[in-house]
């Protein structure tokens, strides 16, 4: 069973020790069942719960000029601009399901765009997801069938930078 | 080589109720043609991918015949484009959907017990396949019946790359394009209503084929 079940952990610590026992067969040459289902329901649980809060019907589009995370995506990646255009491309070469993630680096302080198959977080890479784009076909084909691309144009006219900034600071305050 | 998108025997509304027109629709003439379109994208820029035909390509992923840099390409696409060209013939409209021949039928008795095992065992292949995928029942080397699933556009023809490697008779797209207009995310009903629209014709003859070694002629 999963270290940190009974409540002692955080499911964010959890999934940063999980490709730990994961790599750590059981009797049937496979990883433990319950880790295998917390990777799926663990971290599609994180990644929804981010997803959600980071849109909003009346959201902040572009980091508050000056702020330490308008600062960071600077730093990382050129301008605001750079970091659209990598974090779409992610969102739309994601192959099968998945995710495109914005994620801080907290041995480094940098930030970077990466991709994840299926619900994978980014804390399986110690890593710390700051926004996140579902690309999983349910998030966008009643709406609009297969056309990927027009969901992501959409996605970006509501995500919140309000909250994003939010996040960046408690992350970075730690 | 030029890959086509292939015609289906039926019209995009005839597995109806069981699977829906519009789904039909996008998912033969946009979801199956972009992997065709981009396979042909792939010949253009390596072109001895051309000498290749589509099974070829899909038995040698993961080999070094196929040119590192275009693996990846043609597992996803070359695998999308095989993967839907056999999964329409293995569809049919429920009232000419017959049953399997007894080869077959005597086949899946020894290998699952009953019909009704092996259906069990697929299905709960079909919806345990976490993410995109497919749903396998194949023959193996030797001969014997088994049932598997794959990741997004692979195949048990993709013996260097997948778990279980066999020559599929039947398989399922669990992709969510392939059921979400019209049962959204409950994709056990989708797998229950599939079976009413198996071609068994066709599965028989993939079959007795299959027996002999070879692969489904598409």
């Amino acid at each position: 069973d999963m270290a940190g079940m009974d409540g002692t952990s955080t499911v964010e610590e959890m999934m940063s020790t999980l490709p730990t026992v994961l790599a750590t067969a059981g009797p049937s040459g496979e990883p433990d069942a319950s880790a295998t289902a917390f990777r799926k329901n663990g971290g599609g649980y994180l990644n929804h719960k981010m997803y959600f809060a980071t849109m909003s019907p009346e959201p902040q589009s572009e980091p508050t000029p000056g702020s330490p995370l308008a600062q960071a995506i600077d730093t990382s990646f050129g301008s605001w601009a750079d970091f659209q255009e990598e974090m779409t491309n992610a969102a739309a070469t994601v192959f099968g399901s998945g995710w495109a993630f914005l994620v801080l680096d907290p041995v480094t302080g940098e930030l970077s765009v990466i991709q994840k198959p299926n619900q994978d977080s980014p804390y399986m890479d110690g890593l710390i997801p700051l926004l996140g784009i579902d690309v999983w076909e349910h998030a966008y084909y009643l709406l609009r069938g297969p056309d990927r691309g027009d969901y992501i144009s959409a996605w970006w006219d509501v995500v919140d930078l309000a909250k994003v900034e939010e996040a960046f600071a408690r992350v970075t305050a730690s | 080589m030029t890959f086509q998108l292939p015609s289906l025997n039926y019209g995009y509304e005839a597995l109806e109720p069981h699977i829906d027109g519009t789904t039909m629709t996008i998912h033969h003439t946009k979801h199956h043609n972009t992997y065709v379109t981009k396979m042909n994208a792939a010949v253009g820029a390596c072109p001895e991918l051309g000498s290749m035909d589509l099974l070829t390509l899909n038995q040698k992923i993961g080999t070094s015949e196929i040119p590192a840099d275009q693996m990846t390409n043609v597992r996803n696409n070359g695998g999308g484009h095989w993967n839907h060209s056999f999964f329409w013939t293995v569809l049919a409209p429920p009232s000419s959907t017959n049953g399997p021949s007894s080869e077959l039928k005597a086949a899946i008795d020894g290998a699952f017990g009953s019909m009704d095992e092996m259906k069990s065992k697929f299905n709960a292949a079909a919806a345990g396949r976490f993410g995109s995928g497919w749903a396998w029942l194949g023959v193996e080397e030797g001969g014997k019946l088994t049932i598997t699933s794959t990741a997004n556009q692979d195949n048990p023809l993709m013996a260097n790359v997948v778990d279980q490697a066999c020559i599929p008779v039947l398989g399922l797209d669990v992709w969510e394009h392939a059921y979400y207009l019209k049962y959204q995310n409950k994709r056990p009903e989708y797998i229950q209503n599939f079976w009413s629209v198996v071609n068994w014709e066709a599965v028989n003859g993939y079959y007795a084929e299959a027996t002999q070694g070879k692969a489904p002629k598409l």
